[in-house]
């Protein structure tokens, strides 16, 4: 019969799920965890992968997007996007890693030097691409960041183990998940870090508002504008930051400043050296992109306002 | 005009600076009207440069947890309310 405490611990673990992960998957993670790392991330990984292409609707985006990719087979690729989709969920929930010195050898960070010639706040402009917690692993590697995001994931990355809280424990307003009308109050915190010379960290594609439209293999990337905004409002320096998978280690690029978004010419050579970073990226890494080829961050956009001004706010009642 | 509408007028002067020309509040707003949907439907980003526009032109600074997710930013009354508890000498909302 179980200990009383190993119900409690079962129990807590079971809470901690959020909305966005399925409670087979969440069973199936915690039964996961208690493996040696890497064991169940590389379990996770393929049970993705085979039911992934037992799936008709996302082998077929999965197959549709790795066939117009050059110089790949599309069966191979689509498996592997597949699969890095379950490492990725893996990673997400930290899934075996028993403290932060577990994998803070499997950490590299290139381009150190542009974030630390930055002497007051920055923006690290991150992107739907590669595996995920490029904060946890920037903190783990001596770089204070706040990330700003849509879901409250601090409450599922530390599971149960107080040795990541340190790294992974965020304040509220820096999160927006509980309503739509949380995204202001959580971009106003980060331009008030911003102003006090901190860093944060903000992906620039997604669901939302579209700023322009970055053309990649396979379908376009939707920038939106919360990371211009802030900008704008702080006059803080932009960095765009990559981060892939290399085996198991996990490799962040930071990229030069872009120039100050001033101007529409700035920002049309921004936008091309951002277009250059993603295709060279897709190019190299097209199995570390599952959410641009199986959909997931541009899914349906939310009500938002943008999608339907009329009468108040313009007098022939036409959209703006 | 009243001082309550004098305080509304500035906000609409912020929010028309920040939609734009072509998005300019029509003349029928009111301290009703809501800031979002159904109203000036200023989305996220456009909220976010109101407040920070209010900040500057009434000299007072927001608290997001106590001023930005609670009824604050429902209307334009309701903002006017907020501004002017920030700054009481600001004229009575």
């Amino acid at each position: 019969m179980p200990r009383p405490h190993l119900i409690d611990k079962l129990r807590t673990r079971w809470h901690a799920r959020q909305p966005f992960t399925s409670r087979g998957l969440w069973a199936l993670m915690i039964g996961l965890d208690p493996l040696p790392w890497p064991w169940g991330e590389e379990i996770l990984a393929r049970l993705f992968m085979v039911v992934a292409l037992a799936r008709p609707s996302l082998r077929r985006r999965a197959v549709a997007w790795a066939s117009v990719q050059p110089g790949r087979g599309r069966w191979r690729l689509a498996a592997a996007i597949c699969a890095f989709r379950g490492r990725w969920v893996a990673r997400l929930h930290l899934l075996g890693l028993r403290s932060p010195e577990e994998l803070r050898p499997y950490t590299v960070v290139e381009g150190e030097e542009h974030l630390t010639a930055v002497s007051g706040g920055a923006i690290l402009l991150s992107f739907h691409v590669g595996p995920p917690c490029i904060d946890v692993v920037l903190k783990l590697r001596g770089h204070p960041v706040t990330y700003l995001g849509r879901h409250d994931r601090a409450l599922t990355r530390a599971w149960w183990r107080d040795a990541w809280w340190p790294l992974v424990e965020t304040d509220p307003l820096t999160r927006a998940g509980g309503g739509p009308g949380r995204w202001t109050a959580v971009l106003y915190t980060g331009r008030q870090i911003l102003l006090d010379g901190g860093r944060i960290c903000i992906m620039a594609d997604g669901r939302g508002k579209e700023l322009f439209r970055i053309p990649l293999p396979g379908g376009p990337m939707v920038i939106r504008p919360g990371w211009l905004t802030l900008h704008q409002l702080t006059g803080a320096p932009v960095l765009p930051v990559l981060t892939r998978l290399d085996g198991l280690t996990q490799v962040i690029t930071i990229h030069p400043a872009l120039l100050p978004l001033t101007s529409d010419p700035a920002l049309k050579v921004s936008r091309e050296i951002l277009a250059a970073l993603l295709q060279d990226y897709v190019r190299k890494f097209p199995e570390q992109c599952p959410a641009l080829a199986l959909g997931r961050a541009y899914g349906p956009p939310p009500v938002d306002a943008s999608g339907a001004r009329q009468a108040k706010t313009s007098p022939s009642g036409s959209c703006a | 005009m009243t001082d309550r509408e004098a305080l509304l007028d500035r906000i609409l002067v912020i929010v028309a600076q920040v939609v734009g020309p072509k998005r300019a509040p029509s003349p029928d707003v009111g301290a009703h009207t809501p800031l979002g949907v159904e109203g000036l439907w200023l989305d996220s980003l456009e909220l976010l440069q109101v407040v920070v526009g209010c900040e500057a032109e009434f000299g007072i600074i927001f608290e997001p947890a106590k001023d930005l997710l609670g009824d604050g930013l429902r209307t334009l009354g309701t903002l006017a309310d907020l501004i002017h508890g920030k700054n009481p000498g600001l004229p009575a909302a």
